[in-house]
């Protein structure tokens, strides 16, 4: 495997970064009618809609001497797209190393096996020749299950089409698991725990389901209602004091976010989505942090008698 | 911003220009009906300069392409230089992904390039962008909020990927600032954290220890130049990830029950460490400990529940009553 991509060779991070999604960018426009939008181009490149529109710019504007410009036509959209195939166009480039390796590991992570045929299709299509499967595998951490990548795909496939999915799943307050209709609107993923935010199609509301207590997941032909990403993660965040700050290392807690740090004292922000998960953490703590919310810690008290109780006839053994 | 209009032209930064010189050369070739002279690259993109400062420059643009994905190569005989794109190492090759997969495939991984602690993400981000080459439409309508890499972790992710070794400033645990010199050998995400698993470097360039560093504790990270090195074939960088209790020698072994509900779960949170076994309707989890305290911290979380050893069932059963008195009183 050759490695010459190194922070020797490496320009100045803005400019090269530019012209990395630059040339993405020119490897979409090969055909006809192909579009490109200042929208799209914010949201994947996770820059502002004015800075998307001077990538746009610099495309329009790209030249020689002679002045072999690429042949756009204004959308609807305020961006652009390819006026023919037949003069010039761009062609879409392979992964580099980095890039190969970045979504080798973020395969293995999601848990989509070597022999799936999507990944077999990137595999042998657009990675860089050379880079080897398994030294990724061993250097990269993979964590993934098969379960997971499976009912990702059925996920991506009901966000991407809009239709309903259905489920078996148990929720923090089900003694059983339950079947579910739900209209998914992105997946998450957060201290190694992939998170579905969806509408609950009988009950209405908008929820967040964990993706490894989901079972059975099944995309219907059902259309789902429009998706309402901005309201779909309905969470309150409460304020957790920690006297003992070793907790917040050895315990993974999403989302927090400090707010002051004095003497060995941390208050944070933390959003809560309901259910025991953070409750069983403050309980974790072993009395030494507590939320400003009473009824959170009410359910953090019932957690640890719950415990204390069952585990009688257990420790005993 | 009106894309066509003449008077309305932006005033573009030495980034942006750059980009769009490299931009037009990369349009240019990708055009090129066949190999294209010196004389004819220096006439098209570097106007009149002595030679040697052309090549110079067409050399470190070159470079700067390779990095983007695009290979040009000279194909020329001896002196006489002839200059193309190498299709093999540029272009896609074989059947490609459907537009539908590729779009599947930019929605599964999506959640990874906001995810802090997968270290890649910003390469996947771009590597997302040529897989799925669709940027028009509705769908990417979303919220973002992806946290880009610092610069001292892309200098990390950088010596890993030329396996070229750094010079770095490190603070540990108890605020001790320290420098040495690391190989990159792997990296993971744990607990919304980066880790980089490196050996340290002797002064005469043999390593000793390997171990994980939080990427955060890093404050100057500088890549040694003119030298590589290779990563050992028995190293696994899953040896290297350890459970919040297993930080330090180990001091004991735990046994811990786990409902069959919770097993898959757990499984995925134990990183692989530790042996299962089914012992009538139950399952145990036997797993090394170095802290009885975080250990017995991590069971309240995890919803597992010690059965031996004593000190650690104590511990465990010390905190949950320090949480349930005030219920009691």
């Amino acid at each position: 495997m050759s490695h010459g991509q190194g922070a020797g060779n490496r320009g100045r991070k803005g400019g090269l970064e530019r012209l990395r999604e630059l040339l993405a960018v020119l490897g979409s426009l090969d055909d006809a009618n192909d579009e490109v939008s200042p929208t799209a181009l914010a949201s994947r490149f996770d820059i502002s809609e004015d800075q998307a529109k001077r990538l746009i710019y610099l495309l329009t504007t790209a030249s020689d001497e002679s002045g072999s410009w690429l042949p756009l036509y204004l959308t609807d959209e305020e961006g652009v797209a390819l006026c023919s195939s037949d003069s010039t166009r761009g062609r879409p480039c392979r992964l580099t190393i980095s890039e190969t390796m970045a979504l080798m590991s973020a395969l293995d992570q999601i848990g989509v096996p070597t022999s799936d045929p999507a990944r077999m299709a990137v595999s042998h299509s657009m990675v860089t020749p050379g880079v080897d499967q398994e030294e990724v595998e061993r250097l990269m951490a993979p964590q993934g299950h098969p379960s997971t990548a499976r009912d990702l795909d059925v996920c991506a496939k009901a966000i991407l089409d809009g239709k309903v999915i259905s489920m078996s799943y148990r929720g923090t307050a089900d003694a059983e698991p339950r079947v579910r209709r739900i209209a998914c609107h992105r997946v998450r993923h957060e201290e190694g725990t992939w998170y579905v935010d969806a509408t609950d199609m009988d009950s209405g509301g908008e929820r967040t389901f964990r993706l490894d207590r989901m079972g059975n997941v099944t995309r219907e032909d059902m259309m789902a209602r429009p998706a309402t990403p901005e309201s779909a993660t309905h969470s309150r965040t409460l304020t957790v004091e920690f006297d003992d700050v070793r907790y917040l290392d050895s315990l993974a807690w999403p989302g927090l976010r400090v707010t002051s740090r004095t003497d060995g004292h941390v208050t944070a922000e933390i959003p809560y989505y309901g259910g025991d998960w953070l409750p069983r953490h403050i309980a974790a703590c072993g009395g030494t942090a507590r939320a400003d919310d009473e009824q959170v810690m009410a359910q953090v008290r019932r957690i640890a008698m719950d415990e204390l109780t069952r585990a009688r006839p257990a420790t005993s053994r | 911003m009106d894309l066509f209009d003449e008077d309305e032209e932006p005033r573009l930064n030495g980034d942006e220009a750059q980009s769009r010189r490299l931009l037009s050369i990369a349009i240019f070739f990708q055009n090129a009906n066949g190999p294209v002279t010196s004389d004819e690259v220096a006439a098209r993109f570097y106007g009149p300069k002595p030679s040697a400062t052309i090549e110079r420059s067409f050399n470190r643009d070159r470079k700067r392409l390779a990095l983007c994905g695009l290979v040009i190569t000279d194909v020329g005989h001896g002196s006489d230089h002839a200059w193309a794109v190498d299709k093999d190492a540029s272009y896609l090759g074989g059947s490609s992904l459907s537009d539908e997969d590729a779009a599947v495939l930019e929605v599964a991984c999506r959640p990874l390039v906001s995810d802090p602690s997968f270290v890649y993400r910003d390469e996947l981000r771009l590597a997302l962008a040529k897989v799925d080459r669709c940027f028009s439409g509705t769908r990417f309508r979303e919220s973002r909020g992806t946290s880009r890499l610092d610069r001292r972790s892309e200098a990390l992710v950088a010596s890993f990927t030329s396996r070229t070794p750094v010079d770095v400033t490190y603070r540990d645990a108890r605020g001790r600032e320290g420098k040495r010199r690391l190989r990159v050998y792997g990296f993971f995400g744990l607990r919304g954290r980066n880790y980089v698993v490196a050996a340290r470097m002797d002064a005469d360039g043999s390593t000793s220890s390997i171990r994980d560093y939080r990427c955060d504790r890093f404050s100057s990270v500088t890549p040694v130049k003119d030298q590589t090195y290779e990563i050992p074939e028995d190293f696994f960088v899953e040896d290297h990830i350890f459970l919040p209790f297993q930080i330090g020698p180990t001091t004991t072994q735990a046994c811990f029950l786990v409902a069959p509900e919770d097993e898959a779960r757990v499984r995925g949170e134990a990183c692989g460490w530790g042996s299962w076994t089914k012992e009538g309707d139950a399952i145990i989890w036997r797993v090394d400990v170095s802290s009885v305290d975080i250990a017995a911290s991590w069971a309240i979380a995890e919803a597992i529940r010690p059965l031996s050893p004593v000190e650690l069932v104590d511990t465990w059963t010390r905190a949950l009553e320090g949480v349930a008195s005030d219920a009691r009183n």
